[in-house]
This record gives structure tokens, C-alpha cells and sequence, in this order.
């Protein structure tokens, strides 16, 4: 995340909001669907450091005997953040796999709360998830500025 | 995820009642290969962790709370969710 850039955005209750669902928040307040009390919990004005891409290549595994009972069956790998050009960026992490990637494969994962929602009706305790196997990645040198780098 | 070592854990008499029975440990985050990665951060401990252990951290509120409390919804950042044994480069 070293690299990413500085987001403001709106946030109700950890969804991202924008001026278009104005109508609707204020329509909810005036039903009674959202109560002040709620909004007082949920919004926030927040500023995010976005990664600007969310690439990384996949490590190894990490073994853990003794886990939380969520993550029984569920396979740890170690993955390294990348950039757009590939290079390592940030520092390792540790990921949930939902698609059956393996060691030195890129891969696309997702973080935050919707981390958990590939394992969906299982309530999986995760942060950062593979969801995807990269087979090629294109950047157009028109818009990047420099030719990609391709390692795939 | 990240992976981190347990240094230490803190007591706190007056905490958020969410919290009774827990412990608070101090996880300083490491690299795959031990290597001290960025400051110590606090996490609830989910599964009896011990000093010294490495351990696996879920850095997102839901996670945290479910985890080590049980249910969603307790004021809880990060949690300490497994025991490393090992971090294998044969995946």
C-alpha cells in the first residue's frame, strides 16, 4: 500500500455512497428506515489509501495447526503484493484461497469485509481472499506511458 | 492476513464489556522469513496464542469481532486467528 494514492470517500456503514444514492439516504430518513441514531454509528467521511492495483504473486502456503474453527479446510497462502510493472510492492500477506491457485501463480484478491464473501454461507474470518488466477494482464503504452512489463 | 510474533499481551481492568474474558495481546508484524515487518499492533486472541508464538493477524473489524468474541459487532480492529506452525515455499 506504499504506493497507493489518498481516496476520499463517503462511507454508510462501510459501504461506499456517492451523490446518487442521495435520494434514497434521504428518503430512508424521512420513512424512518434510518434512524439518526444509526446514522450517528454508520457514516463517516473517511480518507483510504486505495492500491492501485491488486495483483500478487503466491509465495507458499502457511501451515497452522491451530486455528479458529472458521478457517478449518480453508488454505493459508503467503502472497506478495504487486504493481501494475510487477514489481513487489508493500510487505507479504496472508491470504485465503477460494480459487485453487498455487505457488509462483499471480493472482487477483480482495480485501476488507468483502474478503469474506467467497465462502458465503460460511462465515470466514478473512481480510485478504484470491479470487482469481491471472492468465494475462494487458496495459495499453498509450495510457501507461511505458511499455508493461510482462512476467506472466 | 498477516503474519506476526506475539511480544507480549496488556491488562486492562476497564475495557468495553464485549471484550471480558479475552486477551489483548501485542503482535509485532514479521516478513516469511522472521524478519521484523512495521510496528506492534494490538489483537484480541482467538486462539489461546502464547508469547513467542507466530501467529496469523485478520486486520477487519467483522473478522476480528466473530472470532474472538463470537458474534459481530464488538469494537475490535484486529485478532489473532491461528497458530503458525510452519510457512512452507513448496505450496
Amino acid at each position: 500500500m506504499e504506493n497507493g494514492k489518498w481516496k476520499m470517500e463517503f462511507r454508510i456503514r462501510s459501504f461506499q455512497t456517492s451523490i446518487f444514492h442521495l435520494p434514497f439516504i434521504i428518503s430512508h430518513f424521512l420513512t424512518g428506515l434510518y434512524t439518526p441514531a444509526q446514522a450517528g454509528s454508520g457514516w463517516r467521511l473517511c480518507y483510504r489509501k486505495v492500491s492501485p492495483m491488486q495483483l500478487a504473486r503466491v509465495l507458499g502456503t502457511v501451515v497452522a495447526t491451530v486455528k479458529s474453527e472458521s478457517l478449518e479446510g480453508r488454505k493459508l497462502l503467503v502472497i506478495q503484493p504487486l504493481d501494475g510493472s510487477f514489481e513487489q510492492k508493500g510487505q507479504p500477506l496472508v491470504a485465503i484461497d477460494s480459487v485453487g491457485a498455487g505457488k509462483g501463480e499471480i493472482v487477483f484478491w480482495c480485501r476488507g469485509r468483502e474478503a469474506s464473501f467467497p465462502f458465503l454461507p460460511s462465515e470466514v474470518p478473512s481480510d485478504c481472499t484470491i479470487v482469481g488466477i491471472v492468465d494475462s494482464v494487458f496495459l495499453d503504452s498509450r495510457f501507461t506511458g511505458s511499455n508493461p512489463k510482462s512476467t506472466i | 492476513m498477516i503474519l506476526g510474533r506475539v511480544v507480549g499481551n496488556v491488562v486492562a481492568t476497564q475495557k468495553d464489556p464485549r471484550y471480558e474474558g479475552g486477551r489483548i495481546m501485542v503482535v509485532r508484524p514479521i516478513n516469511p522469513d522472521g524478519s521484523d515487518a512495521g510496528d506492534e499492533l494490538l489483537a484480541l486472541d482467538a486462539v489461546d496464542s502464547g508469547v513467542g508464538d507466530t501467529v496469523v493477524v485478520v486486520r477487519e473489524g467483522w473478522s476480528a469481532s466473530t472470532t474472538s468474541t463470537g458474534s459481530p459487532g464488538a469494537a475490535i480492529d484486529s485478532a489473532i486467528i491461528g497458530v503458525v506452525d510452519t510457512v512452507d515455499d513448496n505450496a
